[in-house]
């Protein structure tokens, strides 16, 4: 205690000089400077003008919660809505329990050098371009010569052959799915480091005492791995939610509007429409959706955690 | 369930089965690349005799331009962001001043502002700036987004490196800037390959803000070239899988030297 307070009293004695206690606050103003023009104006300028009608001619008057009214006496915003729900619950449950059974499967794995190469396997097709992993499933899905479609023909089930992406019914459920097995996820590289992190003991212990595998699981994986759950289930429904790729790159919002979703109505929006006040309304909706969800995700971290203070 | 001699036979059997699943569709990629469209229709599913390279030498001329404008994008990005993650890390992990911590939570807040929200107020700064159709107009806003998680990692990196490395320097008479040239940068290189690696993934895979940015599709990046490529191309699939693989190579071959170096960061994390 007296020493580290005598440290410290050197540590402030050495930077007595001016220049020397204004040399962060130096090294911080070019991320200053960026992060104010390129993050900070235009999420305040996108909150304001969300209360405008403002136009692609620069022209804006205020119109109060306008945008917002006419928003939701829009039913096909509405239903963006709902797909955006269902898209990101399928896409984060799916993602955060596949990777983390290809996490414990590769824990399972005792030889390190056995295990580094599982891992290396599951990573590296994470730097394919993201586009194309859209295209790829494109192909599985389409209707002629797709590939689903062709495994369907070669198993004799001909009858079930569909054009998933161009029917309402499975549209939406199709683009939910796309990266299965979802292994080859940042989620995974999160889960394998954090099992690898519990203490062999504390693993041992529940192996000495009889429980089985499944029981360690649920009794000192799951709750071990608490706090990175929680952080991987709050990125992937943010990224879910923001989704746009799917409509740009395969359905295009449709068919009718059954795979639209906000992200994408907002792009259509602000640039087939030329409605900026509109478009800036649907992104303070998808904002404070994303903080309710951080909001929860905070809670349900800290609330009886025994890991913090 | 695994003995402790390392049998771990019916777990590695069904990671087999998920390894498949996920690779296949990168190796149907490659076999449909090497085919000529009646090969194509003769096996659907695998590699076909001879190989037809002729899809590469006809997709060529236009995706090498993409591949170029990618590394152009990915190159000056990487260049802010290193720079401003280094500065930002730095500051907040080695140096105690006043207003430090509200200072932090303000950029770290940014990690829960989405994207979407600002697309079109940056889109209509950057023309203001005159930096439409350019690549500082790309370059810039995208820094905005991977400094975040850039500086963050850093400052953890900085936190951890022990103070007496810097007091020494600063005795033997080193400056400020000398510490941070000769002491900070060479100690935070592994950090730093991290960040770049991120964020090298995350320019690379961008398709919203080019779409809107350029008007110009000579100047995509491949992320969107592939896109118009596809719906230029669609009849001849092997010349569309030829462009598909082409743009995947040179991430993947980088990515071959750095991966285990990144799996580690991650772990450093």
């Amino acid at each position: 205690m007296e020493k580290s307070k005598l440290l410290e009293n050197s540590n402030s004695r050495i930077k007595l000089n001016n220049w020397v206690r204004y040399t962060p606050l130096l090294f911080l103003l070019p991320v200053a400077i960026e992060l104010i023009i390129f993050r900070y104006i235009p999420s305040f300028s996108a909150i304001y003008y969300s209360f405008t009608d403002w136009d692609v001619m620069g022209d804006w008057k205020m119109v109060g919660l306008e945008n917002y009214r006419e928003l939701f006496d829009d039913r096909v915003f509405k239903s963006t809505l709902w797909n955006m729900l269902t898209y990101t619950s399928i896409r984060t449950v799916a993602t955060l329990t596949m990777a983390f059974i290809a996490a414990e499967l590769v824990l399972s794995v005792r030889d390190p050098v056995i295990r580094m190469y599982w891992k290396i396997a599951f990573v590296m097709p994470m730097v394919m371009p993201r586009s194309l992993l859209y295209i790829l499933w494109g192909f599985i899905y389409e209707p002629q010569a797709g590939m689903l479609n062709e495994a369907l023909i070669a198993i004799g089930l001909e009858g079930l052959t569909q054009p998933w992406l161009g029917q309402s019914s499975t549209a939406l459920a199709a683009i939910s799915i796309i990266g299965f097995p979802f292994v080859s996820t940042l989620a995974f590289l999160v889960f394998i480091t954090s099992l690898e992190g519990i203490s062999r003991d504390l693993i041992e212990t529940s192996e000495l005492e009889g429980g089985s595998v499944l029981k360690r699981i649920f009794v000192v994986d799951l709750p071990m791995l608490r706090a990175p759950i929680i952080f991987i289930a709050l990125l992937v429904a943010l990224e879910s939610m923001q989704a746009v790729e799917p409509q740009l790159i395969l359905t295009r919002g449709g068919p009718g509007s059954a795979t639209e979703m906000p992200g994408h109505y907002l792009y259509t929006v602000a640039f087939s429409y030329f409605n900026f006040g509109m478009a800036c309304a649907i992104g303070v909706i998808i904002l404070l959706i994303g903080l309710i969800l951080s909001g929860i995700s905070t809670w349900m971290r800290y609330r009886g955690a025994y890991d913090v203070d | 369930m695994s003995t402790k001699h390392g049998k771990s036979i019916p777990q590695q059997i069904v990671l087999l089965f998920l390894a498949i699943i996920t690779w296949y569709p990168l190796i149907f990629m490659v076999s449909t690349s090497l085919k000529t469209q009646n090969q194509f229709y003769e096996n659907y599913w695998w590699f076909t005799y001879p190989f037809d390279f002729e899809n590469y030498l006809i997709v060529w001329d236009r995706i090498s331009i993409a591949i170029l404008n990618s590394i152009h994008y990915s190159f000056g990005t990487l260049v802010v962001v290193l720079t401003l993650s280094l500065l930002g890390g730095y500051a907040f992990g080695r140096f105690k001043f006043y207003g430090k911590n509200i200072l932090f939570l303000a950029v770290i807040m940014l990690l829960m502002i989405p994207g979407i929200l600002t697309l079109v107020p940056l889109f209509v700064l950057t023309k203001n700036l005159g930096m439409a159709n350019s690549s500082l107009g790309f370059i810039f806003p995208l820094a905005g987004f991977e400094i975040v998680i850039g500086i963050f990692i850093m400052r953890l990196f900085f936190e951890r490196l022990p103070t007496e490395l810097f007091h020494a320097a600063r005795i033997e008479g080193a400056n400020e800037i000398q510490l941070l040239l000769f002491v900070a940068i060479p100690l935070a290189l592994p950090g730093l390959g991290t960040v770049a690696i991120l964020d090298l993934l995350f320019t690379w895979n961008e398709l919203l803000w080019p779409l809107v940015l350029l008007s110009d599709q000579d100047a995509y990046p491949v992320s969107a070239a592939v896109i118009t490529f596809r719906n230029q191309y669609r009849v001849d699939n092997g010349n569309l899988f030829a462009a598909y693989v082409s743009v995947s190579i040179p991430l993947m071959i980088l990515f071959i030297f750095v991966v285990r170096k990144f799996i580690r960061g991650i772990e450093g994390i």
